[in-house]
């Protein structure tokens, strides 16, 4: 029984599985390791997930979804195709994807993965990704946590004997910081924290602005197929940008004719913003895990946004030292979430590694603010089951009446950091009923167990009588429910994936007529006289011809698409 | 059992003794099969690295001995230990921490490029593997040592420009004065960055603690939310909330930004107190009608009848426009009749409110008082709706129940 470890990505998406005693990561049909989250569902209501989804967003914005992992646990509906999809079902294409992959790749059929997931994830953000699994016929076994994923893939390939690191995981939405210590065997993470709402998709954002300022028009004025091309050609900027210090882009519109140049010292200043919003959670980290960055002994960099030279320069001045990524930063994340699938079916290599892990957020209840003069802060927060503490864990204190002859004592639970509890997220509420007493005589004790699933139990026991009460928090704000499930599978059966093996082709014909898009009169021609003729021979069904096809094609269209920058 | 016992280890066992026996005892019950031995084992391996002996590290710091200052070679390292072991350093007990504390930073900084450009270095591994650097890597070196050198001018000058800017209110409260902390070149570093966050959160919460005595903010919200954006205080409210003491917290935290948010599902009501303002209103009309009549009999007396009523205006006038204001702008935040009855009024934050306010305030009640048929209307409906008055909601401050000090 092979239990698959996906890293499901804002923008890319990866698998690996623990096999013969290493980890192997898995290609899809393009061989790459990569797939891009990005769906296209055509016109017969087939889904297209990767590669293809990408290049679809030029020719049919209205097909096709990319990004949708930001919206997940929200209600936030995605049209496509005249239909509504959630991010869940979006994210259980690109699952159920890689599991075929996967299968095909093993040779076996495969149930149980591990997902990976931002650290900073809440719960309902969690239980949205263990649905999309579940969608996806892969029951999750366990959600990692992205940073341990990676610390684990790092503390595996490097054994080192006693290290105390901290890794910063900038992906394409999210922003993840954790400090682990690894010793004899123990992956123990001291504190993680992040920002759920920053990534390299943002710099894109930003990047995007700034050449529509250039060329001086704005978001608004610009069709959505025109935003797309912009998009794509800056994607390509921002790669470049970390290997030359300017990128001179060509007109990409056709109402404009400037070149506009963009050198590394502009990026890093419209990126100035967003680079110190790294700063907090970092902070956050430092003070949980009460550890100077002096006592670091590694600054790790993962995700493909920390390929970014002005995220080094940053977080090298932050830490006063260079930061390490050895491995791919891309894909280190899906390595550590297939040696999570390998510890989780006790394989035998990898018996002697533990892990320990904490609950990211701080769980607690609300008690009376008497500072609250004007009535317009309301409760304050009292934080029971404090941020970073190892998991499973057990914690109890103590609440007394405020007024003389108090009936009852209501606990209302949250989830969150703040001071106040209206901007922390509520779970739920018990109320217990205490005899009557001077104020304070009388109290309860309350006590809040989390286990490794996330899952929370309250405790109470009334002080005076010994009575207790007890309340499971499971639903989480903004869950599906049984039947809401039911229906988006009913849905979802009505679609079918397109066929695997064609997947070389499809992303062919989706590249040439994006291509065939951005062009002009004579290239065009040329573009719809090889489409043509790879039509033809695709109709053929000769396997031979098809595959010498494939290669002159594809060689055809890396060739134009070149000699676009340069 | 003890901790000591638990791990099956020698009490006051060194760290890397104690790592070693949880290590061990960690496989036999593993966090997602046993999760109350692991509680247990996980709260012993905790209590012992906290109460075990405090290690100072006397080898591995080359860079010590090469500046050849032994005074300062074991106090860094005594915090850095101390704060791994769960209690908080305390560094606002020196007086003279602004001085020390630069100086900590910049020493221990130079350290760290040290070790960083230290290839022989045991913990340097991952150097070894790589020996020469990137000329991209070397540029971020060199930024670094740059930024290093600039930590003791920066802490210097936060430290004058600070003081200088507290002395005087009106630059205090001028958001672009304070705007310097955030080009400081240093600011980058982390561990300057704290430490100008907690000691700038001293200057503050000290300076208003002092002035709500006298019910004053002598740093107001602006000023207060623009720094909370930088150094972001209310995410560190946890920690602060057992660093410093309870009024130097009232000082700043609830005039944050997210204090003033409104609250999810259904407002608080307000109360009205009908007929306690309705007594104030008459204490102050008996006080107004009083002197006026005073005013008017010595009109008499002195045979000016005309001149009488021009008297008595301006004394309406002075009464509304600078009497009354004066009064509820004043400390005890109310007019002799209100003082009387408990009340005070405040704006919509909850705070006193000030002169050209109070005036305001204070005209349109008049206004309202003489147009009352009209506004009798309109007040029956506001009270109803919203517990205000007009004056209320057009002056935005209400009236509320002194609460006891």
């Amino acid at each position: 029984m092979t239990i698959l470890g996906i890293d499901l990505g804002t923008t890319n998406s990866a698998c690996a599985v623990w096999r013969d005693g290493t980890v192997e990561l898995i290609p899809n049909a393009l061989g790459d390791f990569l797939t891009p989250s990005a769906i296209y569902i055509d016109q017969d209501n087939q889904v297209h997930v990767g590669k293809v989804g990408r290049e679809r967003a030029v020719t049919h914005p209205q097909a096709t979804a990319q990004v949708f992992k930001r919206y997940m646990g929200t209600h936030k509906v995605i049209r496509l195709q005249g239909k509504d999809y959630s991010a869940v079902e979006l994210s259980s294409f690109v699952l159920k994807r890689l599991k075929e992959d996967a299968e095909k790749h093993l040779s076996e059929t495969i149930t149980q993965a591990v997902i990976s997931v931002p650290a900073y994830f809440n719960d309902t953000q969690r239980k949205a990704t263990k649905q999309a699994g579940e969608m996806a016929g892969l029951y999750v076994e366990r959600l990692v946590n992205e940073p341990t994923a990676a610390a684990i893939a790092y503390g595996l390939h490097e054994k080192p004997e006693h290290s105390q690191f901290m890794v910063l995981d900038l992906g394409g939405g999210t922003f993840d910081v954790s400090i682990m210590e690894y010793f004899s065997g123990v992956l123990e993470v001291h504190a993680s924290s992040g920002d759920n709402f920053l990534g390299g998709e943002d710099f894109l954002e930003l990047l995007v602005d700034h050449y529509l300022e250039q060329i001086k028009t704005t978001r608004k004025k610009t069709k959505p197929q025109d935003l797309q091309k912009i998009q794509i050609q800056m994607e390509r900027v921002k790669r470049e940008l970390n290997a030359v210090e300017k990128v001179v882009v060509e007109p990409i519109l056709e109402s404009n004719y400037e070149t506009v140049t963009i050198s590394r010292e502009q990026f890093a200043k419209i990126s100035d913003v967003l680079l110190s919003r790294l700063q907090q959670p970092i902070e956050t980290t430092l003070r949980d895990a009460n550890i100077c960055p002096a006592d670091l002994d590694e600054v790790i960099l993962v995700g493909g946004a920390t390929r970014m030279q002005s995220l080094r320069s940053i977080v090298a001045r932050m830490f006063r030292r260079l930061p390490m990524a050895n491995l791919d930063p891309d894909l280190v994340v899906a390595m550590g979430a297939g040696i999570q699938a390998g510890l989780k079916a006790r394989d035998q290599a990898l018996d002697d590694v533990v892990l320990t892990d904490v609950c990211p957020y701080t769980l607690g209840t609300g008690i009376i603010n008497d500072a609250d003069i004007s009535g317009t802060q309301g409760d304050l927060f009292s934080p029971i089951l404090e941020r970073n503490s190892v998991i499973p864990a057990s914690r109890v204190s103590s609440f007394f009446t405020v007024h003389n002859n108090q009936k009852e004592l209501e606990f209302n639970i949250y989830q969150g950091e703040s001071r106040l509890v209206k901007n922390n997220i509520a779970l739920g509420s018990i109320t217990v009923a205490v005899p009557k007493n001077k104020k304070g005589q009388e109290g309860a004790e309350v006590r809040f167990s989390y286990d490794m699933n996330g899952l929370l139990e309250v405790d109470i026991k009334v002080l005076s009588t010994g009575e207790t009460y007890y309340k499971m928090i499971q639903n989480a704000p903004g869950e599906l429910s049984e039947q809401a499930l039911a229906e988006s599978r009913k849905k979802l059966a009505l679609l079918k994936f397109h066929p695997r093996e064609q997947e070389t082709n499809q992303l062919l014909i989706a590249r040439a007529e994006r291509l065939f898009e951005s062009r002009l009169a004579e290239q065009r021609q040329m573009i719809q006289g090889n489409l043509r003729w790879f039509e033809e021979i695709l109709e053929k069904q000769n396997v031979r011809d098809i595959e010498q096809a494939q290669l002159d094609f594809a060689e055809f269209l890396d060739s134009l698409e070149q000699d676009r920058l340069f | 059992m003890n901790c000591w016992e638990i791990l099956g280890i020698e009490p006051d066992s060194d760290k890397k003794t104690i790592k070693i026996a949880y290590a061990k005892l960690l496989k036999q019950c593993r966090p997602d099969e046993d999760p109350d031995g692991f509680q247990q084992l996980h709260r012993a391996y905790k209590n012992a690295l906290m109460w075990g002996p405090v290690e100072f590290v006397k080898d591995d710091t080359p860079w010590m001995t090469e500046e050849g200052k032994p005074t300062q070679q074991t106090e860094p390292e005594t915090e850095i230990d101390v704060a791994k072991n769960g209690i908080p350093k305390d560094s606002i007990a020196k007086d003279d921490a602004f001085g020390l504390e630069g100086a900590q930073i910049a020493e221990a900084s130079e350290s760290f490029v040290l070790e960083a450009s230290d290839t022989d270095n045991a913990d340097a591994w991952l150097l070894e593997e790589v020996p020469t650097l990137s000329e991209e890597d070397q540029a971020l070196l060199a930024e670094i040592s740059q930024q290093e050198e600039s930590f003791g001018k920066d802490w210097e000058s936060l430290y004058t420009q600070v003081n200088a800017i507290i002395k005087s209110i009106k630059q205090a409260n001028d958001i672009d004065s304070w705007r310097f902390i955030e080009s400081l070149p240093s600011m980058r570093d982390l561990e300057f960055r704290k430490a100008t966050a907690d000691k700038v959160f001293e200057v503050i919460a000290e300076v208003n603690q002092s002035s709500l005595q006298s019910k004053n903010l002598f740093i107001k919200r602006p000023v207060i939310n623009y720094l909370n954006g930088l150094f972001h205080w209310d995410k560190k409210w946890q920690q602060y909330d057992y660093q410093y003491n309870r009024s130097m917290l009232d000082a700043v935290f609830p005039y944050l930004e997210e204090a003033d948010r409104p609250i999810k599902g259904g407002k608080q009501k307000r109360e009205l107190y009908y007929y306690r303002r309705a007594m104030a209103f008459s204490i102050d009309m008996i006080v107004l009608i009083l002197v006026a009549m005073f005013v008017d009999s010595i009109a008499a007396n002195w045979g000016a009848d005309e001149e009488s009523f021009t008297a008595i205006f301006w004394w309406i006038l002075l009464y509304v426009l600078i009497i009354i204001p004066v009064q509820e702008s004043s400390r005890h935040q109310g007019t002799l009749g209100k003082r009387i009855i408990g009340l005070e009024v405040i704006s919509r934050r909850g705070d006193r409110i000030n002169f050209i306010h109070a005036t305001w305030r204070s005209v349109v009640t008049t206004f309202c008082c003489m147009a009352f048929k009209l506004v009798l209307w309109i007040n029956l409906i506001l009270s109803w709706w919203r517990s205000e008055l007009l004056q209320d909601t057009l002056t935005r401050s209400y009236v509320r129940l002194k609460p006891r000090r």
